[in-house]
């Protein structure tokens, strides 16, 4: 009877570490730009850009306490809004890539799917792009002009899940003068409805899902 | 872009196959005058591409492997066929922020002429089938294709009794990199299939039985 409660505890923490290494990210270097993560359409958990010449990377992290560098997708549909948040770290400190939307009424996960293909001019003023240090909301910072563009967003098998993945590149204001150049941008990510999407109804509160 | 992929390296497998099966035909044709040699050297390898691929600079890397040449034209003493079954590291690196070392490792099979222009000296020719088996590079399976067909050209200058040196170049004809032309902004611009090897190598050829010189004796 011990012998097979050890065999089963063995098993359940086999499965868990498992579990763990399948959610994280996966790294494929880009063949061309070794410092980057390689464009991929299989839900690597992976992105990564350059900052000012300097390398952002986001590779998603599943460890027992937690998950690091989760992607958010946060919409609020009665105000036509859509917020899609990857964070990452450069020199290790970590930042935000984010990215404000409109005319995506996202109200369900499966809403996404609108968006395959769709390559978006961030104009500053109705989308745009933001870069902020830490994991904060883009509030108040820089607008960034430049494109996103989702080449592929699709079903993975199970209901709730879906792979988004594509290029972004933009440039914004800085604070004091000058700007900041986000280029070469791409990402590659498993949206769950659980774990990954904030949907709020239209009231203003969260979505049940 | 993956079922292209898979389509080539299955046809990739059939020719390399038939390669195989097909070079060994010419043995049950009567008696054969036969060399088997071991082979060993030190190659130079880079990539040719038109991406363009920054900072690229050539790597060193071994060959070894075995070979085996017979006369198989009665008239012509001169002229043998070569088939030579190699490991060979081949690669490149890129110096960026810091250097970025690619290794793939063939595993090759090579079918060759050999004509004797001189008494010690003779030039080949020919084409080398090679197989990736391993790389440094993780997931290397997702980006690189597997196959690659090579021009082979180079000479053979035998310096002892059973040793000769022997010197060539590689010219890879396949596409290593199936990929995309990507933009700062992220338009996708092109399809690319680029990359292809090309390798210099030197080395020495220890006869370790010779049919040929039995024979003739």
């Amino acid at each position: 009877m011990k012998k097979i409660r050890l065999i089963v505890n063995a098993l359940s923490l086999a499965g868990i570490v498992v579990f763990l290494t399948a959610c994280s990210g996966i790294v494929i270097q880009d063949p061309i730009e070794p410092r980057l993560p390689k464009y991929t359409e299989d839900g690597n958990n992976a992105a990564g850009a350059f900052v000012d010449g300097e390398v952002w990377r986001s590779v998603v992290k599943v460890e027992f306490l937690g998950s690091h560098y989760d992607p958010y997708v946060r919409a609020w549909p009665g105000k036509d809004s859509l917020l899609v948040i990857f964070s990452g770290s450069m020199a290790e400190r970590d930042y935000t890539v984010a990215f404000r939307l409109k005319g995506y009424k996202v109200s369900v996960l499966d809403d996404l799917l609108a968006l395959d293909g769709k390559k978006i001019e961030l104009d500053g003023v109705v989308n745009a792009g933001y870069w902020m240090p830490g994991y904060s909301l883009p509030m108040g910072t820089g607008k960034g002009v430049g494109q996103i563009y989702f080449k592929k967003v699709k079903k993975m098998g199970s209901p709730g899940l879906l792979i988004l993945s594509g290029t972004f590149g933009f440039r914004l204001p800085k604070p004091d003068g000058g700007s900041i150049s986000v280029s070469s941008g791409r990402f590659d990510y498993r949206i769950s409805e659980v774990e990954n999407a904030e949907l709020y109804s239209d009231a203003g509160g969260l979505q049940e899902h | 872009m993956n079922q292209n992929k898979q389509k080539m390296n299955n046809l990739l497998k059939r020719i390399l196959i038939v390669a195989l099966s097909n070079s060994w035909i010419a043995f049950p044709l009567g008696k054969i005058h036969a060399q088997v040699s071991l082979m060993a050297g030190g190659n130079c390898s880079n990539i040719r591409d038109h991406i363009p691929i920054q900072g690229k600079s050539a790597i060193l890397g071994y060959n070894l492997g075995a070979s085996f040449q017979y006369f198989p034209f009665k008239g012509s003493q001169n002229l043998s066929l070569i088939h030579e079954l190699n490991f060979v590291k081949k690669g490149y690196q890129q110096d960026l922020d810091k250097n970025y070392f690619y290794r793939f490792n063939y595993l090759t099979f090579s079918i060759l002429g050999d004509y004797a222009i001189a008494k010690p000296v003779s030039l080949q020719g020919g084409l080398e089938f090679g197989g990736i088996t391993t790389t440094n590079i993780k997931y290397w399976r997702k980006t690189y294709n597997e196959f690659d067909i090579g021009l082979v050209a180079g000479a053979n200058v035998k310096i002892a009794k059973r040793l000769s040196l022997y010197g060539r170049l590689t010219y890879g004809l396949l596409p290593m990199l199936d990929y995309y032309d990507i933009d700062e902004m992220g338009n996708f611009n092109k399809e690319i299939h680029d990359v292809k090897n090309i390798t210099y190598t030197i080395g020495l050829k220890f006869n370790i039985s010779n049919e040929k010189n039995k024979t003739h004796r």
